[in-house]
C-alpha cells in the first residue's frame, strides 16, 4: 500500500517537474521573443513620435509626446516597464489606432482566424490528395501537373492573383462580394459572438448575411489556399514516395494487394508527419497575410501588425508578436498530443 | 456521413456561385472607399492626418468659415458675425443663436474658449496651430476672454493684418466648437476628454460620428438640426480599402460613390468610363526637394540654381504626374493669398545650363549623393527622372525610398543629403507657407524650430528676409502684402536650397449618381453632396 501510494506521489512529482519545466521553457521562450522584438524594433529608423503628432508638430510638442511615451528613459527600463505592464495583463495602447491593443487584437484576430481556417482547409482538400497521387503517379502528367501547380502556387504573387481575381470574379462575372467581409447593407447586422461572422450568421440563423459573408470570404480563403495547397502537396508527395519505397510496401504488393490498399496502407504511416506540417502551416495562416489582405481590405490581424509596425508601434508589434509565439507553442503542443493519439510508439 | 459531408458542400458552393446583381449604394448614404490606415485619432486638438482633418471638417465646424468658390473669401460660421478693433488688437466674435450640440447643450462662448484652451494646455499635434499666432498656454487667457455667453474677443499680442489673422478661426485644429460639458463627463486621469475624443465627435456640424472601427469602417450621421443647411445626405459611409485597384473596382461596380484614392494610371480608363466623373481641382499641397545645407558640400546658390535646371517640368506635367499635379515653381500654391501668376515659370530643363553652373560652383565633375524619398507616387518616379538628367551633368544620385515616420525623422534631425517629399498647407494665405519655408531665426541644432522646413534645410535666409515675413503680418494694405510675397518669393528661389516642383490636384473620382458634391482648397464637403 505505502509502495503503491509513494509510486503515485513520485509520478505526481514527475509530472509538476514536468509541467514546471514546460511552463518555464514557455515563459524563457516568450520572454526571449519579446526583448528580441523589442530591442530590433527600437533600433529601426521609424519614430513613434511623428506618427503620432505628424510631420508638422513643433518640438514643444515632440519633447511632451516623446515623454509621455516613456522614450526617454534607457532601452532597458523601457523593456523592464513593458514587462512588468504585461504581467498584469496591460499590453498598452496602439498608436495606429488610439484603442488598447488587447480590445483591437479581438477585433482583427477572429477576422484571421475565419480566413486562414477556410484556406487551410482549402488546401488540405487539394494539396493532400494532390500530392499522394503524385507520388502514386510518379512522373505521369499528374505528377507534373502537381509539380507546375506547386510552382505557381509558391511563385504567383498573392497581391496580382487577389486583384486578377477581384477583376474576373468580381468585376466581370459579379460571382463574389468587393472588398471587407460583408456588403455594406449586411455590416453589423449579426450579433458579435465570436467575430467570425461565417460562424455568428448561423448561430444567428441569418443566411443573408451567411450567403453574403460566404461570397466575400471564398476568393481570399481560396488565394492564401494556393501557397498551402503547394506546400502541402510537395511534402505529401516526398512523404508518399518515402513510404512507398519502404520494404513492408513490397511485401503487400507481393501479397496481392490492390495499388488502392497499398496506397492507403502507406498513407496511414505518413499521418503524424503530415499533421506536422498541416499544423505548421496553419500557423503560419494564423499570422496574418497582409498583402491578400490589403487587396480585398480585409481587416485582420496582418494588416494591423503591418500598420503598427509602418507606424513603429511597439505596443502593437510585441503583443501581436508574442501573440504569434503562443499560437506556435499552443498548436506544437496539440500535434504533439495528436501524435499520441495517432502514433501508439510514442505513448 | 461522406455523402452528408459532400451535399453540405455542394449546397454551399452554389449558394457562393449564385450571381447577384450589383446593389447601388443607396440613395440617402455616400459610401467612400479611403486608406485609413492613418485615422489614428478624431480628437480636433490631435488629428494630424489630411484624410481625418478632411473628414472631421464635416463634422467639426470652425468659428468661420471659407467661401468654397474663392478661397480669399470668409463666410460666417458658429461666429455669424466678427467686428476689428481699428488697431487690430482686439477681435470681437459673436456667436449664432440657438445652436446646440447632439447632447441637447446648448453652444456658447465658454464652450469655445475652454475647446480653445484645451489644444494648448493637450499640447499634441496641433497646438502649435495656436502657437503659430503667437497664442500660448501662458497668455490664453488673457488673449481669449469670453465676454458673454454669446461674445468673445480675441486680442492677439501682436497687430496681425486682419485679412490673415481670420484664417486662424477657418481651422477646427485651431478653434473647434467642442461640448465642454459632455466631454468633461468622459475625462480620465485628466486627459480633457482626449482619450474619449479619439473615438467619438463631440463638436458641431453636419455630421456626427456614429461609429468608427479603425482599420475597418467609419459613419457619420446626419445632424438633422444643423443650422447652415438642410442635407440630403442621411449618412456617410467610409471604408477601409487600402487598395487602389481595389477602390477603382468597387467604384466601376457601383459598391461605392468615391473612391479617395485613385491610381493615376487609372485616370485615363476611369475618364472613359460612364458610369464615373473625375474631376481636378487645385490643392494646397506641393512637392518639392531640398538639398542640407548643413553638408559643406551644399552651401553654393549656384548649385541649387543648377538643379534647378535638371527637370523636365512640362514633360513630367504632360506624362508622368499628368492629372496628379501640375507645375509650380514658387512656394505658394495657385488659389492662394500671395501666390505669383500661373505664368512664372523661370526655369525648364537644360542640361548644358546646369553643367554650367555645377561648374561655377566648384563641381566641374560632378559629385555624388544620396537623395532620400518619400515611397509615394510620384516621388520615387521624379526622383528617377532627376537622377537621370543629374547623371548627364555628371552627378551621380542614390535613391533611398522610405516610409512617412522614417523620412520625416530624418528630416527633422537634419540626417539627409538631399530629399524630396510634399508638403500640405494649413490656410490659403501665403504667409503660412513662408513662415514654414523661408523663416528661420535660428540656424543652430539647438534651435526649437524643428518644423521649419528652412531649418531643416539649414537654410539661413538672413535677417532681412525674417523681417519681411513678419512685416507681411501685420501690414493690413492687401496690395502691399501680395507684393512682399512676391518678392520674397522670387529671392526664396534665387538663393534657397528649396527647389519647388509642383503644386498637387485634388483628384476626386465619384460614381455617376453623384450630382453636386463640392471640394475646397481645404478638403471635401459633405454638407453639399446631392445624388441622383
Amino acid at each position: 500500500m505505502t509502495t503503491i501510494r509513494a509510486s503515485r506521489s513520485a509520478e505526481a512529482r514527475g509530472h509538476a517537474a514536468s509541467f514546471a519545466r514546460l511552463a518555464g521553457t514557455v515563459a524563457i521562450t516568450l520572454v526571449g521573443l519579446a526583448a528580441l522584438t523589442f530591442f530590433i524594433g527600437r533600433v529601426m529608423p521609424i519614430d513613434p513620435v511623428i506618427a503620432l503628432i505628424g510631420e508638422q508638430a513643433d518640438q514643444q510638442t515632440y519633447k511632451a509626446v516623446y515623454a509621455q511615451l516613456g522614450l526617454d528613459k534607457p532601452l532597458p527600463v523601457q523593456f523592464l516597464y513593458y514587462l512588468r505592464d504585461i504581467a498584469t495583463g496591460n499590453f498598452g495602447v496602439a498608436i495606429s489606432t488610439g484603442h488598447p491593443v488587447i480590445e483591437d487584437i479581438r477585433r482583427v484576430f477572429p477576422a484571421t482566424v475565419e480566413l486562414a481556417t477556410l484556406a487551410l482547409i482549402g488546401g488540405v482538400l487539394f494539396g493532400v490528395p494532390l500530392g499522394v497521387a503524385a507520388a502514386v503517379w510518379r512522373g505521369r502528367v499528374v505528377d507534373h501537373v502537381t509539380r507546375f501547380l506547386g510552382l505557381a502556387g509558391y511563385s504567383v504573387p498573392h497581391f496580382w492573383l487577389g486583384l486578377m481575381a477581384l477583376v474576373v470574379f468580381y468585376a466581370w462575372l459579379g460571382w463574389i462580394g468587393g472588398t471587407g467581409r460583408v456588403s455594406l447593407a449586411n455590416t453589423d447586422i449579426v450579433p458579435h459572438v465570436t467575430g467570425m461572422i461565417l460562424v455568428d450568421s448561423i448561430l444567428d440563423r441569418n443566411w443573408g448575411v451567411f450567403r453574403d459573408a460566404l461570397r466575400h470570404i471564398v476568393m481570399p480563403a481560396l488565394i492564401l489556399a494556393t501557397t498551402t495547397t503547394a506546400y502541402l502537396s510537395r511534402l505529401t508527395r516526398s512523404f508518399m514516395l518515402e513510404q512507398l519505397g519502404q520494404e513492408y510496401v513490397t511485401t503487400a504488393r507481393i501479397k496481392g494487394l490492390s495499388e488502392w490498399q497499398v496506397t492507403m496502407h502507406a498513407f496511414r504511416n505518413i499521418g503524424v508527419q503530415l499533421l506536422t506540417v498541416i499544423v505548421l502551416a496553419y500557423g503560419g495562416l494564423l499570422d496574418g497575410a497582409v498583402l491578400t489582405e490589403t487587396v480585398f481590405g480585409w481587416p485582420g490581424f496582418g494588416q494591423y501588425l503591418t500598420s503598427g509596425l509602418l507606424a513603429g508601434d511597439m505596443n502593437v508589434v510585441l503583443t501581436c508578436t508574442l501573440l504569434v509565439g503562443v499560437i506556435f507553442l499552443v498548436l506544437n503542443l496539440a500535434s504533439d498530443a495528436l501524435y499520441r493519439v495517432l502514433d501508439p510508439r510514442t505513448r | 456521413m461522406r455523402s452528408s459531408i459532400l451535399r453540405s458542400i455542394a449546397c454551399v458552393t452554389a449558394l457562393a456561385a449564385i450571381p447577384v446583381a450589383h446593389a447601388k449604394t443607396p440613395a440617402d448614404t455616400f459610401v467612400v472607399a479611403a486608406n485609413l490606415s492613418n485615422m489614428i485619432t478624431l480628437d480636433p486638438a490631435a488629428v494630424n492626418e489630411s484624410f481625418t482633418a478632411g473628414v472631421m471638417r464635416n463634422v467639426c465646424d470652425a468659428l468661420v468659415g471659407v467661401d468654397p468658390d474663392d478661397a480669399a473669401k470668409l463666410n460666417p460660421g458658429v461666429a455669424e458675425s466678427w467686428t476689428v478693433s481699428p488697431d487690430a488688437k482686439t477681435y470681437t466674435l459673436k456667436i449664432r443663436k440657438g445652436l446646440k450640440f447632439a447632447s441637447g447643450n446648448p453652444v456658447s462662448a465658454e464652450d469655445i474658449a475652454w475647446s480653445i484652451k484645451r489644444n494648448l494646455q493637450l499640447n499634441l499635434a496641433n497646438a502649435q496651430r495656436l502657437r503659430e499666432w503667437d497664442i500660448t498656454k501662458e497668455n490664453v487667457d488673457a488673449v481669449v476672454r469670453v465676454v458673454d455667453p454669446m461674445t468673445l474677443t480675441v486680442s492677439p499680442t501682436r497687430p496681425w493684418a486682419p485679412g490673415l489673422f481670420m484664417f486662424a478661426f477657418t481651422d477646427f485644429r485651431v478653434a473647434p466648437v467642442l461640448d465642454r460639458k459632455e466631454i468633461m463627463t468622459h475625462e480620465a486621469a485628466g486627459d480633457l476628454g482626449n482619450k474619449w475624443l479619439a473615438t467619438h465627435s463631440a463638436c458641431l456640424g453636419p455630421f456626427r460620428v456614429g461609429n468608427w472601427r479603425p482599420q475597418d469602417i467609419m459613419t457619420l450621421d446626419r445632424n438633422d438640426d444643423y443650422w447652415r443647411r438642410k442635407l440630403a445626405m442621411k449618412r456617410i459611409v467610409v471604408r477601409h480599402v487600402p487598395e487602389a485597384g481595389a477602390q477603382r473596382l468597387l467604384l466601376e461596380q457601383g459598391d461605392i460613390d468615391h473612391a479617395n484614392d485613385i491610381d493615376p494610371a487609372d485616370f485615363k480608363a476611369l475618364e472613359r468610363n460612364p458610369n464615373v466623373k473625375i474631376d481636378y481641382t487645385p490643392s494646397l499641397g506641393i512637392s518639392y526637394m531640398m538639398f542640407n545645407m548643413n553638408d559643406p558640400r551644399f552651401r553654393s546658390p549656384k548649385l541649387f540654381e543648377a538643379f534647378r535646371y535638371l527637370f523636365d517640368y512640362q514633360g513630367l506635367e504632360a506624362t508622368l504626374v499628368k492629372n496628379h499635379s501640375e507645375v509650380r515653381q514658387s512656394p505658394v500654391p495657385l488659389g492662394v493669398f500671395g501666390a505669383l501668376p500661373k505664368s512664372y515659370m523661370p526655369y525648364k530643363l537644360d542640361i548644358e545650363r546646369a553643367k554650367k553652373l555645377l561648374a561655377e560652383a566648384g563641381y566641374p565633375n560632378g559629385f555624388s549623393a544620396e537623395i532620400a524619398v518619400l515611397n509615394q507616387f510620384p516621388y520615387p518616379d521624379v526622383a528617377q527622372h532627376l537622377q537621370q538628367n543629374a547623371e548627364k551633368a555628371g552627378v551621380k544620385l542614390k535613391i533611398t525610398q522610405m516610409i512617412g515616420a522614417q523620412l520625416f525623422q530624418r528630416a527633422r534631425s537634419r540626417k539627409f543629403e538631399l530629399y524630396m517629399a510634399g508638403y500640405g498647407f494649413n490656410y490659403p494665405d501665403a504667409n503660412n507657407i513662408m513662415l514654414r519655408h523661408a523663416y528661420n531665426t535660428d540656424n543652430s541644432d539647438k534651435s526649437n524650430d524643428t518644423i521649419s522646413i528652412a531649418w531643416r534645410a539649414g537654410w539661413d535666409p538672413g535677417q532681412a528676409f525674417n523681417d519681411a515675413i513678419r512685416a507681411a503680418q501685420v501690414e493690413r494694405d492687401q496690395p502691399k502684402r501680395q507684393a512682399i510675397y512676391e518678392d520674397l518669393q522670387k529671392k526664396h528661389n534665387a538663393n534657397s536650397p528649396i527647389i519647388y516642383l509642383f503644386q498637387r490636384l485634388s483628384v476626386n473620382a465619384v460614381s455617376k449618381d453623384v450630382k453636386v458634391f463640392k471640394h475646397t482648397l481645404v478638403g471635401d464637403d459633405y454638407s453639399s453632396i446631392e445624388k441622383r
